[in-house]
Protein backbone atom coordinates (compact mmCIF):
# COMPACT_ATOMS: atom_id res chain seq x y z
CA UNK A 1 0.00 0.00 0.00
CA UNK A 2 1.25 3.44 -0.57
CA UNK A 3 2.41 5.99 2.10
CA UNK A 4 0.21 8.29 3.38
CA UNK A 5 3.38 10.74 2.70
CA UNK A 6 3.27 9.53 -0.87
CA UNK A 7 2.00 12.92 -2.56
CA UNK A 8 0.96 11.11 -5.71
CA UNK A 9 -0.93 8.41 -4.60
CA UNK A 10 -4.56 8.96 -5.38
CA UNK A 11 -3.86 8.84 -8.58
CA UNK A 12 -1.30 5.96 -8.23
CA UNK A 13 -3.54 3.93 -6.38
CA UNK A 14 -5.76 4.17 -9.04
CA UNK A 15 -3.54 2.85 -11.34
CA UNK A 16 -2.03 0.23 -9.37
CA UNK A 17 -5.24 -1.36 -8.67
CA UNK A 18 -5.98 -1.13 -12.85
CA UNK A 19 -8.75 1.35 -12.72
CA UNK A 20 -9.92 1.99 -16.49
CA UNK A 21 -10.60 5.85 -16.26
CA UNK A 22 -9.50 9.30 -17.88
CA UNK A 23 -8.16 12.14 -15.59
CA UNK A 24 -10.42 15.19 -16.44
CA UNK A 25 -11.36 18.98 -14.86
CA UNK A 26 -8.64 21.46 -13.90
CA UNK A 27 -6.05 18.77 -12.97
CA UNK A 28 -6.08 17.53 -16.38
CA UNK A 29 -5.81 20.72 -17.89
CA UNK A 30 -2.80 21.82 -15.10
CA UNK A 31 -1.25 18.59 -16.67
CA UNK A 32 -0.82 20.09 -20.12
CA UNK A 33 0.09 23.82 -18.94
CA UNK A 34 -2.63 25.68 -17.50
CA UNK A 35 -1.81 28.11 -14.82
CA UNK A 36 -4.81 27.26 -12.65
CA UNK A 37 -5.28 25.57 -9.05
CA UNK A 38 -7.38 22.68 -7.97
CA UNK A 39 -8.05 21.24 -4.92
CA UNK A 40 -9.36 17.71 -6.38
CA UNK A 41 -8.26 15.06 -8.21
CA UNK A 42 -11.82 14.53 -11.01
CA UNK A 43 -11.80 11.43 -12.91
CA UNK A 44 -14.41 9.85 -15.33
CA UNK A 45 -14.24 5.54 -15.14
CA UNK A 46 -15.71 3.03 -16.67
CA UNK A 47 -18.54 2.21 -15.23
CA UNK A 48 -18.38 -1.74 -16.05
CA UNK A 49 -19.25 -4.19 -13.09
CA UNK A 50 -15.16 -5.32 -13.05
CA UNK A 51 -13.87 -1.71 -13.18
CA UNK A 52 -16.33 -0.84 -10.32
CA UNK A 53 -15.00 -3.68 -8.21
CA UNK A 54 -11.44 -2.45 -8.88
CA UNK A 55 -12.33 1.20 -8.43
CA UNK A 56 -14.17 0.16 -4.76
CA UNK A 57 -10.95 -1.91 -4.08
CA UNK A 58 -8.71 1.50 -4.33
CA UNK A 59 -11.37 3.47 -3.12
CA UNK A 60 -11.11 1.47 0.30
CA UNK A 61 -7.13 1.95 0.03
CA UNK A 62 -7.71 5.64 0.02
CA UNK A 63 -10.37 5.43 2.96
CA UNK A 64 -12.82 7.38 0.70
CA UNK A 65 -15.64 8.56 2.34
CA UNK A 66 -18.59 10.69 0.32
CA UNK A 67 -18.36 14.55 1.11
CA UNK A 68 -21.78 16.16 2.39
CA UNK A 69 -21.37 13.95 5.27
CA UNK A 70 -20.97 14.16 9.16
CA UNK A 71 -17.44 13.04 10.04
CA UNK A 72 -19.63 10.52 13.03
CA UNK A 73 -21.67 9.21 10.32
CA UNK A 74 -19.54 8.79 7.46
CA UNK A 75 -20.53 6.65 4.40
CA UNK A 76 -19.01 4.44 1.65
CA UNK A 77 -18.12 4.11 -1.52
CA UNK A 78 -21.59 2.90 -3.13
CA UNK A 79 -21.00 0.28 -6.24
CA UNK A 80 -24.37 0.90 -7.12
CA UNK A 81 -23.81 4.83 -7.52
CA UNK A 82 -20.30 4.15 -8.95
CA UNK A 83 -22.38 2.28 -11.74
CA UNK A 84 -24.48 4.80 -12.69
CA UNK A 85 -24.15 8.05 -14.96
CA UNK A 86 -23.69 10.55 -11.66
CA UNK A 87 -20.99 12.06 -9.79
CA UNK A 88 -19.71 10.36 -6.62
CA UNK A 89 -17.84 13.15 -4.61
CA UNK A 90 -15.05 11.90 -2.22
CA UNK A 91 -13.18 12.79 0.42
CA UNK A 92 -9.82 10.48 0.87
CA UNK A 93 -6.99 10.43 3.34
CA UNK A 94 -4.86 11.89 0.63
CA UNK A 95 -7.50 14.97 -0.32
CA UNK A 96 -10.51 14.97 -2.47
CA UNK A 97 -11.84 12.53 -5.29
CA UNK A 98 -14.47 12.81 -7.43
CA UNK A 99 -15.23 10.08 -9.71
CA UNK A 100 -17.57 10.94 -12.30
CA UNK A 101 -19.93 8.65 -13.99
CA UNK A 102 -20.34 10.77 -16.87
CA UNK A 103 -19.34 14.73 -17.54
CA UNK A 104 -21.09 17.71 -19.66
CA UNK A 105 -23.34 16.35 -22.50
CA UNK A 106 -23.44 12.77 -20.36
CA UNK A 107 -19.92 11.43 -22.26
CA UNK A 108 -18.75 8.75 -20.49
CA UNK A 109 -15.52 6.70 -20.51
CA UNK A 110 -15.86 4.93 -23.63
CA UNK A 111 -16.78 8.52 -24.99
CA UNK A 112 -14.14 10.43 -23.40
CA UNK A 113 -11.02 7.66 -24.36
CA UNK A 114 -10.75 8.66 -28.08
CA UNK A 115 -10.40 12.42 -27.02
CA UNK A 116 -7.99 11.23 -24.38
CA UNK A 117 -4.07 11.33 -24.57
CA UNK A 118 -2.08 8.62 -22.61
CA UNK A 119 1.02 9.84 -21.08
CA UNK A 120 3.85 7.23 -18.21
CA UNK A 121 3.12 8.29 -15.13
CA UNK A 122 5.51 6.77 -12.40
CA UNK A 123 5.83 3.96 -15.23
CA UNK A 124 1.59 3.20 -15.67
CA UNK A 125 -0.50 4.09 -18.56
CA UNK A 126 -2.62 7.49 -17.56
CA UNK A 127 -5.00 8.80 -19.82
CA UNK A 128 -5.71 12.36 -19.65
CA UNK A 129 -8.63 14.24 -21.37
CA UNK A 130 -7.19 16.72 -24.23
CA UNK A 131 -6.99 20.45 -23.45
CA UNK A 132 -8.83 20.75 -26.73
CA UNK A 133 -11.90 19.05 -25.46
CA UNK A 134 -11.34 20.33 -22.12
CA UNK A 135 -12.12 23.91 -23.33
CA UNK A 136 -15.04 23.04 -25.55
CA UNK A 137 -16.49 21.57 -22.58
CA UNK A 138 -15.89 24.23 -20.32
CA UNK A 139 -17.33 26.80 -23.37
CA UNK A 140 -21.02 25.21 -22.92
CA UNK A 141 -20.38 25.18 -18.60
CA UNK A 142 -22.47 27.94 -16.92
CA UNK A 143 -20.87 27.34 -12.93
CA UNK A 144 -18.90 30.42 -12.22
CA UNK A 145 -16.29 28.65 -11.89
CA UNK A 146 -15.91 27.15 -15.23
CA UNK A 147 -16.48 31.13 -16.78
CA UNK A 148 -13.38 31.98 -15.12
CA UNK A 149 -11.14 29.57 -15.68
CA UNK A 150 -11.86 29.49 -19.37
CA UNK A 151 -9.86 32.58 -20.78
CA UNK A 152 -7.00 30.95 -19.03
CA UNK A 153 -7.57 27.46 -20.47
CA UNK A 154 -8.27 28.93 -24.20
CA UNK A 155 -5.03 31.15 -24.24
CA UNK A 156 -2.68 27.92 -23.07
CA UNK A 157 -4.53 26.11 -25.53
CA UNK A 158 -3.77 28.63 -28.63
CA UNK A 159 -0.21 29.11 -26.84
CA UNK A 160 0.59 25.70 -26.98
CA UNK A 161 -0.51 25.08 -31.12
CA UNK A 162 2.49 27.54 -30.89
CA UNK B 1 -29.66 1.20 3.01
CA UNK B 2 -28.87 4.58 2.98
CA UNK B 3 -28.18 6.59 -0.57
CA UNK B 4 -25.06 8.18 -0.60
CA UNK B 5 -25.45 11.52 -1.71
CA UNK B 6 -24.83 11.94 -5.56
CA UNK B 7 -24.91 15.15 -7.45
CA UNK B 8 -26.51 14.83 -10.76
CA UNK B 9 -24.31 14.03 -14.21
CA UNK B 10 -25.57 16.65 -16.15
CA UNK B 11 -25.97 19.29 -14.01
CA UNK B 12 -22.58 20.71 -12.16
CA UNK B 13 -22.43 22.38 -9.23
CA UNK B 14 -22.09 25.66 -9.15
CA UNK B 15 -20.41 25.72 -5.84
CA UNK B 16 -19.02 22.77 -4.58
CA UNK B 17 -20.12 23.46 -0.47
CA UNK B 18 -19.03 19.74 0.51
CA UNK B 19 -15.55 20.35 -0.94
CA UNK B 20 -15.81 23.69 0.84
CA UNK B 21 -16.88 21.83 4.12
CA UNK B 22 -14.27 19.44 3.86
CA UNK B 23 -11.50 21.46 3.76
CA UNK B 24 -12.70 23.63 6.31
CA UNK B 25 -13.06 20.60 8.67
CA UNK B 26 -8.74 20.26 7.87
CA UNK B 27 -6.64 21.65 10.14
CA UNK B 28 -4.54 24.21 9.37
CA UNK B 29 -1.44 22.11 9.32
CA UNK B 30 -3.74 19.40 6.86
CA UNK B 31 -4.63 21.87 4.82
CA UNK B 32 -0.83 22.54 3.87
CA UNK B 33 -0.56 18.98 3.57
CA UNK B 34 -3.15 19.20 1.18
CA UNK B 35 -1.82 21.65 -0.86
CA UNK B 36 1.76 19.97 -1.11
CA UNK B 37 -0.10 17.20 -2.58
CA UNK B 38 -1.34 18.77 -5.10
CA UNK B 39 1.14 20.98 -5.97
CA UNK B 40 3.25 18.00 -6.08
CA UNK B 41 0.87 16.15 -8.29
CA UNK B 42 0.54 19.10 -10.52
CA UNK B 43 4.56 19.40 -11.68
CA UNK B 44 4.20 15.76 -11.59
CA UNK B 45 1.60 15.34 -14.23
CA UNK B 46 3.05 18.45 -15.93
CA UNK B 47 6.65 16.94 -16.21
CA UNK B 48 4.74 13.37 -17.31
CA UNK B 49 2.81 15.41 -19.94
CA UNK B 50 5.91 17.49 -20.85
CA UNK B 51 8.23 13.78 -21.22
CA UNK B 52 5.30 12.48 -23.98
CA UNK B 53 5.46 15.55 -25.90
CA UNK B 54 8.99 15.16 -26.39
CA UNK B 55 8.86 11.99 -27.32
CA UNK B 56 6.09 12.11 -29.96
CA UNK B 57 8.11 14.96 -31.43
CA UNK B 58 11.22 13.51 -31.53
CA UNK B 59 10.44 9.76 -31.72
CA UNK B 60 14.23 9.00 -32.16
CA UNK B 61 15.28 10.00 -29.24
Amino acid sequence: MAEPRDLTSILTVLLEEQVDMVLVGALAAVAQGAPITTHDVDVVHARSTSNVTRLIAALGRLNARYRGRPAFAPLPPDPVALAGPGHSLFMTDLGPLDCLGTIEGGLSYDALLPLSIQIDFDGRPLRVLGLETIVRLKRGSTTPKDRLALPILEETLRKSRG
Amino acid sequence: MEHPPLEPANEPVAVDTSLIEEMLRLSPAERLRQNDRMAALAAKLQGAFSAHQKAWQNPET
